[in-house]
């Protein structure tokens, strides 16, 4: 059984459906990747997995039934969401932020001890326990989303377009610190990604997405080698 | 000199009062973006809870504690039932619907305890410290003490406790609170019965000098606005500086200045939220908010 | 049943909304006849009432601004026709205009300031004014009576010799007033000017891009809805011929906001069932309890506000959508 299993998935905001019912699964332990342009559906997939917006179908996390549920009871099935823009309290300081992503944890010494880990992972972080989230540059936030995001000890990260906004050198030490996370961890990642090539470098499976349809999936290289799905939909 | 002192001093007993209702308008808008315009009747109706208990024979701190946490659980009661369906409405409705909970809380203390002054027991000891020729009642020292002490554990609690950092957390930014498990509603109920009872505090330590009567909290709730306005109406801080601020300026203008009188210190608040708005919309201690389209 | 569709601006739309008007009018002209001394009366605050409503209504409805300093401004127009005929002996007529002008400009200097703002401080700054009203009428005792208030003592109106008893001429006079001042506010909100409030109301900044200025609208209709409470206070004093602090404190203020929900925010039509709202509604809940008509009015606004913010004019229109329809004309291209 997969970690992951997406079954007809169908979701939308008012009366605009984005997604006519995608499925998808991810295993336990690798990287998978959504692949697609603009509003192609990506970030409203992320969006219905954690429960944020009315959706039907089917999502089943760890064999259990996740569409219904409230955003909170999700995350505490510990999914947790980078979303688009960062997701990090700009008022707050790095450390609130870190405690913060560890809210629905209760192991006072496991806390601690991440914390030290994220700090490992990051070394900019520690440099800037007490600055607001806000003022740290783009690239320093979107390690501090992640850094929040694992806090959770999640069994799945779900990644909303990491390269958004960044420098192409920053958006390249982004994606190499997910892959050290997936390799040293051995957490489970969804990300979800414009970046074609970025993305298929670091996966293992891969999603294409097209206008609220998956047209394409398999393997990343699969996906990767194939000129066809490279040319209509990845424009690489 | 002693009349300057001891305008100071009353400034300062009821800017506390004015300081505590003011907090609770800080802690509700910051977490919600709603302005409670009937906390004061709340905190009106909390006193008549705590001068009923101490009428059914209670001590007078028992009478009050239990007062305050009733006033919790009712603030929580509040939020879910009049003001968790327009949480996200416009102004106006937000505004009107709190002014409609306003006359109803007034009209329901009216209904229950009538319109006559009545009069509250005192919680403080009578009496006063004399420094040279300055009297500083018992009353003053020990309002002006809870302020500090409410003062003091909601910065603790928004400082060092896992709710706390919840509250805040949704205060800011409700999507990412969400996203690491925070129940936002139920955070956001907890906030209105803390905020409730802050007020209470306020109305019941208010009763004793200003006596009760459905209409008590009205100018104070008059005040409470413009030292939450003053101070930044996202800022606890800047709320309770502002409150003993007004309260002195206050008295100070009714005591000097013969035109102003005690008829006129109302005027003092207008002036100030006048003030603040010209010069310093955001408050002495509040954040800029820049629309976008 | 069948549904008809009538169409704006056919013959078959104008006999419709004229027989309408025509028997409205023969009710309004007749009730005073047909219906004792103290209904008129009462008939007669409704429409003061409607006409405060209708004052706030051209803020709330139209420019989305709040005041919950209208109470003041409809005390401050009633002291000013109080005080003029009381004490000074004027004629009363002639004190309307005083007292619209004086609340124009006092409208005028609450505006400027709070035009700058969000409509939170707007609120906030009326409240207060709403607040500070009594305690200053009683400041200044000399002018206003203090808290005994103020009376226009003699006989002010020749009603013997239109034929009429006070009761019927006053109501007749209220009724003259409201009909021109309901008549200004639509063709106001008709006008440019009003075009550009509501389009300011519905947002702010691309109304700003289209060249509207919303300082000066915003003093400008905050004037006009200042004026409009003086007047409609004016003609309080006439009724009532005395003015007190305690008739004008923040429970009104709160009356007309919920004689505008009740009515429906931004109908003209609503402020009319406002004030019969507000009149009638105390009236028979305190034969019950003195508290009753604040727990009334205090549900009722939450309950419109949370269920049907559209208030029972727009109930109304859904129930009459169900048996006729109202359409525009077709545009007809060339």
């Amino acid at each position: 059984m997969s970690l992951l299993e997406v079954n007809n998935l169908v979701a939308g905001y008012g009366m605009v459906q984005v997604l006519n019912g995608i499925s998808l699964s991810v295993e336990e332990g690798e990287v998978a990747v959504v692949l697609g342009a603009n509003g192609a559906g990506k970030t409203t997939t992320l969006r219905a997995l954690t429960g944020m917006i009315k959706t039907s179908g089917s999502v089943l996390f760890e064999g259990e039934e996740m569409v219904g549920k409230k955003t909170d009871q999700i995350v505490r099935h510990r999914i947790a969401h980078v979303p688009q823009g960062r997701g990090t309290v700009a008022q707050m300081d790095v450390d609130e932020n870190l405690e913060l992503g560890a809210y629905i944890r209760s192991d006072k010494a496991g806390i601690a001890a991440d914390k030290q880990k994220m700090f490992e992972l990051f070394p900019r972080l520690a440099e800037r326990r007490k600055q607001a989230a806000g003022s740290l540059s783009g690239g320093e936030q979107q390690m501090l989303a992640i850094a929040r995001a694992l806090m959770m000890s999640p069994r799945l990260l779900l990644l909303d377009e990491p390269s958004l906004g960044l420098a192409p050198l920053i958006i390249r030490s982004v994606f190499d610190t997910l892959q050290q996370i997936n390799t040293e961890f051995g957490t489970t990642m969804l990300v979800v990604e414009q970046n074609a090539n970025l993305a298929l470098g670091i996966a293992k499976s891969a999603f294409v997405l097209e206008t609220g349809d998956i047209v394409a999936g398999g393997s990343a290289a699969q996906i990767a080698a194939d000129d066809t799905i490279r040319k209509a939909y990845l424009g690489i | 000199m002693t009349k300057f002192f001891q305008l100071v001093i009353a400034g300062i007993e009821i800017g506390s009062i004015y300081a505590l209702v003011a907090l609770a308008i800080v802690i509700i808008y910051a977490s919600t973006g709603l302005k409670n315009l009937a906390q004061g009747e709340m905190a009106m109706f909390s006193a008549f809870i705590a001068y009923q208990f101490h009428a059914w024979g209670l001590g007078i701190w028992l009478a009050l504690i239990l007062a305050i946490l009733t006033t919790f659980v009712l603030g929580m009661g509040v939020q879910q039932v009049v003001l968790k369906p327009v949480q996200d409405s416009s102004l106006l409705t937000v505004v009107i619907v709190t002014l409609g909970l306003f006359l109803g809380l007034n009209s329901v203390a009216g209904f229950i305890w009538g319109y006559m002054m009545l009069a509250f027991p005192a919680i403080f000891p009578e009496g006063a410290v004399e420094i040279g020729s300055v009297g500083i009642s018992y009353a003053a020292i020990g309002v002006f003490a809870v302020l500090l002490a409410c003062a003091g554990a909601l910065f603790a609690l928004f400082q060092f406790t896992k709710i706390g950092l919840a509250m805040r957390a949704v205060a800011y930014n409700k999507e990412t609170s969400m996203l690491v498990g925070v129940q936002v509603n139920r955070v956001i109920m907890v906030g209105f019965g803390l905020a409730a009872s802050l007020g209470a505090v306020g109305g019941i330590f208010a009763a004793p000098k200003l006596f009760l009567d459905p209409f008590m909290m009205l100018t104070v709730l008059i005040y409470a606005l413009a030292s939450a306005a003053f101070g930044g109406l996202d800022s606890p801080l800047g709320a309770v500086i502002a409150g003993l601020f007004i309260g002195v300026i206050e008295n100070l203008a009714g005591g000097y200045i013969g035109f102003i009188g005690s008829d006129l210190k109302i005027v003092v608040p207008l002036v100030i939220i006048l003030g603040t708005l010209l010069f310093r919309p955001q408050g002495l201690l509040g954040r800029k908010y820049i629309p976008r389209v | 049943m069948a549904k008809t569709t009538i169409i704006r601006g056919t013959s078959q739309y104008r006999s419709i909304v004229t027989v309408g008007f025509a028997l409205l009018g023969l009710v309004v002209i007749l009730l005073p006849f047909v219906m004792s001394g103290f209904r008129t009366f009462q008939f007669t605050m409704a429409l003061l009432w409607a006409l405060g409503v209708l004052s706030l209504n051209m803020l709330t409805g139209w420019s989305g601004q709040i005041s919950l300093g209208h109470s003041a401004l409809f005390g401050l127009g009633s002291y000013t026709t109080c005080i003029l005929v009381g004490t000074y002996e004027w004629n009363p007529l002639l004190t309307i205009p005083v007292a619209a002008l004086v609340t124009f400009i006092f409208g005028i200097m609450i505006g400027i300031p709070a035009l700058r703002l969000a409509g939170l401080y707007l609120a906030l700054m009326t409240l207060a004014i709403g607040v500070a009203f009594t305690p200053v009428i009683r400041r200044f005792k000399e002018h206003t009576g203090g808290s005994m208030g103020i009376s226009i003592k003699k006989k002010v109106f020749p009603e013997e010799i239109v034929g009429l008893n006070l009761d019927q001429y006053l109501y007749f006079l209220v009724v003259i007033f409201a009909v021109v001042m309901f008549a200004l506010a639509r063709n106001l909100l008709k006008s440019r000017v009003g075009r550009a409030i509501t389009a300011m109301r519905d947002n702010e900044i691309p109304a700003q891009t289209m060249g509207i200025y919303p300082a000066r609208y915003k003093t400008l209709i905050f004037a006009t809805s200042s004026m409009f409470a003086g007047i409609a206070g004016a003609l309080y004093a006439f009724v009532i011929r005395f003015s007190a602090p305690y008739s004008f404190t923040l429970t009104l203020a709160i009356f007309f906001l919920a004689g505008l929900v009740v009515g429906g925010i931004g109908t003209l039509a609503g402020a009319v069932l406002g004030g019969l709202f507000i009149q009638f509604v105390p009236y028979y809940a305190e034969e019950i309890n003195q508290s009753l008509a604040g727990m009334v009015f205090g549900i009722i606004i939450i309950v419109i506000m949370v269920t049907a913010p559209t208030g029972v004019l727009g109930l109304i229109k859904k129930v009459r959508a169900r048996v006729v329809t109202v359409a525009d004309p077709p545009v007809v291209r060339n």
